[in-house]
């Protein structure tokens, strides 16, 4: 007899982790299935996570993929999900569904060099994508990193980061909104510190994740210093239920943002703007 | 040629009532003083002539149904799975217009991960078909490639005719299920044939037609129109239209828990409400309701073609019929073309 596709496999929070704190507090949990299988994903792609009687929400993967038993994922606090995740402890159990959606074309970037640019949660998806290309470096260019977050406190996954600071394959530029003491990065918004930078469209690929107002002016930033819109991509957010296609909610024109996303070109973006139905699809 | 039998009420009845035996019944019955479909135990209670209020698309997706059943035990969690429905379901009085609405749901739900809590009663299914002889000033299916006495996706096709029910068996299915009553049915003669006739053209006739292929490519540069604008100054956002369409399948999910057990439902849902695309984060890809009116218009007419290469309306005219301000998808289709 065929299974639901609703039915979620068992998981155990193994480790949480507090990333930032504040009104919108965000954590990182890793987690083990329960039926001792693996979990099989590409980055950029989701999981539909269950707190057995709050409900469903769904998450980027957050780690990269090592065939193992395990998987991150980040949550920032907002509703009702993600709150009862952050009520949670190691050792419960949660429900999981997935891999679901279109991961980041990485085969097809072999070669290239990666822009990558996040805002603050949009950290998530884009941590599995560096945490990929860092081990499989010798297959691409050169990879820069430019996040940024509301202020120090806001920015996730600090130790990480550090670490990526001190390799010598890695660019990295964190930047907050306003100044502060004793902050040694750069200041402003990401899409100005973008415009300074001036990165270079030649064999790049500029991969964006974010709050929406973010990932516009980043795109619309990295189409006026000449990217082509094939090599800007980013990953979108709609309200999801069902996360495979079915419950109708999260559709861009005949798009759903669940399984023929979230990751999209600039270019399949401006495609489908034209009638989307929307307030725009950003 | 395919063949019609001709069966008195009396044939009529024990027929809906040996289906009762191994099937679930879903029919038009009378409740609460209005003609709806629902699962009825007395094949009495059938009453055909007049067309429900409720399309059937609830025997297949019902407006509640439990997905899941888990168990909470202090960190134990333990899951079961929803329960397989018991015997299949026959649905009686099924239009035309109706068995071509499932055939567009089909695609949804049985495309890969295929959703086995619709696929599975759809699959087991007989469905009775109920001509339309006389159809409403709302209907425009044969603007959508159906007709009235439309036989497509139907197991069995009944036509009221004087003194009882002409039946044609679409189906292998459908010939066995009237196989059972076999002895109560005569062929139709020539009369009867003749009879079938003349409604099914006297139906045909009363159709308004539109031009819905020159309104599908007519909204390629209508995105930016007033009309949208016009419609959603009427439009107060009461998703009536969503709920009784036959075609509208979006849902929503949600967990109902005690201290040490729940479920986790899936519950209809309407694209014409704000919450239904409110993001947490406060974000909302469709705040205003003009953007909702298009996206259901669109979705229908363009990214259902786009999709499956169907149209998503088969033309019951439901949504028009019950909306509270009139909002009239034929008026819709036959201004576009007219701009
Ligand atoms: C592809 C994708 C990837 C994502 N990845 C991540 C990720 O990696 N990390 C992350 O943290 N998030 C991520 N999200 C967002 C995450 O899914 C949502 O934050 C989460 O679903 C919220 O669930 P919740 O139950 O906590 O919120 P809910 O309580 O379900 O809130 C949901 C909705 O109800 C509304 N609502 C709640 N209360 C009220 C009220 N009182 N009045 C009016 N409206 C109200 C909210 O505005 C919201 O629209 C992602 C989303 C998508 C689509
Ligand atoms: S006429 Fe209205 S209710 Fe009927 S199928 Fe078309 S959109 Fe749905
Ligand atoms: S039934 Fe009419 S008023 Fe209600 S949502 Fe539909 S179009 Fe708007
Ligand atoms: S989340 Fe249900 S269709 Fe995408």
């Amino acid at each position: 007899m065929k299974d639901s596709p609703y039915l979620p496999r068992l998981a155990r929070i193994e480790e949480i982790r507090v990333e930032t704190v504040g009104r919108r507090p965000i954590k990182t949990f890793r987690v083990s299935l329960k039926d001792g299988g693996t979990f099989t994903f590409a980055p950029g792609q989701c999981v539909m996570v269950s707190v057995m009687g709050v409900g469903e929400a769904i998450f980027a993967v957050s780690s990269p993929p090592k065939g193992d038993g395990y998987i991150e994922f980040s949550v920032m606090k907002l509703g009702r999900v993600t709150s009862a995740l952050h009520r949670a402890e190691v050792g419960e159990t949660l429900g999981i569904r997935g891999p679901y959606g279109r991961p980041f074309p990485v085969e097809e970037w072999r070669g290239r060099d990666l822009l990558i640019i996040g805002g603050g949660i949009g950290a998530a998806p884009l941590r599995s994508l560096i945490g990929y290309v860092l081990s499989h470096r010798e297959e691409y260019g050169s990879l820069t990193v430019l996040y940024g977050a509301r202020s120090s406190r806001d920015l996730c996954y600090r130790e990480e980061m550090r670490a990526w600071a001190e390799r010598n394959d890695v660019s990295l530029h964190l930047t907050i909104d306003r100044p502060e003491e004793g902050w040694d990065g750069l200041v402003g918004m990401v899409p100005d510190v973008l415009r300074e930078m001036k990165p270079s469209p030649e064999n790049t690929v500029a991969v964006t994740c974010g709050p929406p107002i973010m990932i516009k002016f980043v795109m619309e930033a990295l189409a006026d210093m000449g990217f082509p819109p094939e090599d800007i991509y980013t990953t979108l957010e709609r309200r999801m239920k069902c996360g495979i296609g079915k419950c109708g909610r999260c559709n861009i024109g005949p798009l759903y943002v669940c399984k023929d996303g979230p990751v999209f070109s600039y270019a399949e973006i401006l495609k489908v703007s034209r009638n989307a139905g929307g307030g725009g699809v950003l | 040629m395919a063949e019609w039998w001709f069966m008195e009420p009396d044939a009529f009845h024990a027929f809906i009532r040996e289906l009762g035996e191994r099937f679930m019944l879903y029919a038009p019955a009378r409740r609460d003083g209005i003609v709806t479909f629902t699962f009825v135990e007395n094949h009495e209670d059938v009453e055909l002539s007049k067309r429900p209020f409720t399309s059937p698309k609830a025997a297949f997706l019902p407006q509640t149904e439990v997905l899941l059943k888990f168990s909470l035990r202090g960190e134990r969690v333990h899951l079961s799975p929803a329960q397989r429905p018991e015997s299949p379901i026959a649905v009686v009085g099924i239009r035309p217009c109706e068995a071509g609405a499932l055939k567009l749901l089909d695609p949804v739900f049985s495309s890969p991960p295929e959703d086995v809590h619709y696929t599975l009663r759809r699959e087991n299914a007989l469905l009775v078909g109920f001509a339309c002889t006389s159809p409403e000033r709302w209907c425009f299916c044969t603007s959508l490639g159906s007709s009235p006495f439309d036989e497509d996706g139907l197991d069995v096709l009944l036509v009221e005719v004087s003194g009882g029910y002409c039946a044609l068996a679409v189906t292998e299915r459908g010939r066995r299920a009237l196989e059972v009553v076999r002895d109560m049915l005569r062929k139709a003669d020539e009369a009867l044939l003749g009879e079938i006739e003349e409604r099914r053209r006297q139906a045909e006739r009363a159709m308004k037609t539109l031009d819905v292929e020159r309104f599908i490519a007519r909204l390629e540069d209508m995105g930016d129109d007033p009309i949208w604008e016009e419609i959603a100054a009427r439009c107060i956002g009461c998703g009536i239209c969503t709920y009784l369409c036959p075609t509208c399948y979006c849902f929503d999910i949600q967990d109902e828990a005690g201290l040490t057990s729940g479920r986790r439902v899936r519950v209809w849902d309407s694209c014409m409400y704000p919450e239904y695309t409110l993001e947490a984060s406060g974000h909302n890809p469709r705040p205003k309701r003009v953007h909702r009116v298009k996206n259901r218009i669109y979705h229908k007419f363009r990214w259902y073609v786009d999709l499956f290469g169907l149209v998503g309306c088969v033309g019951c005219g439901r949504c028009a019929e019950h909306c509270p301000v009139n909002v009239d998808i034929k008026e819709i289709i036959s201004e576009v073309v007219r701009r």
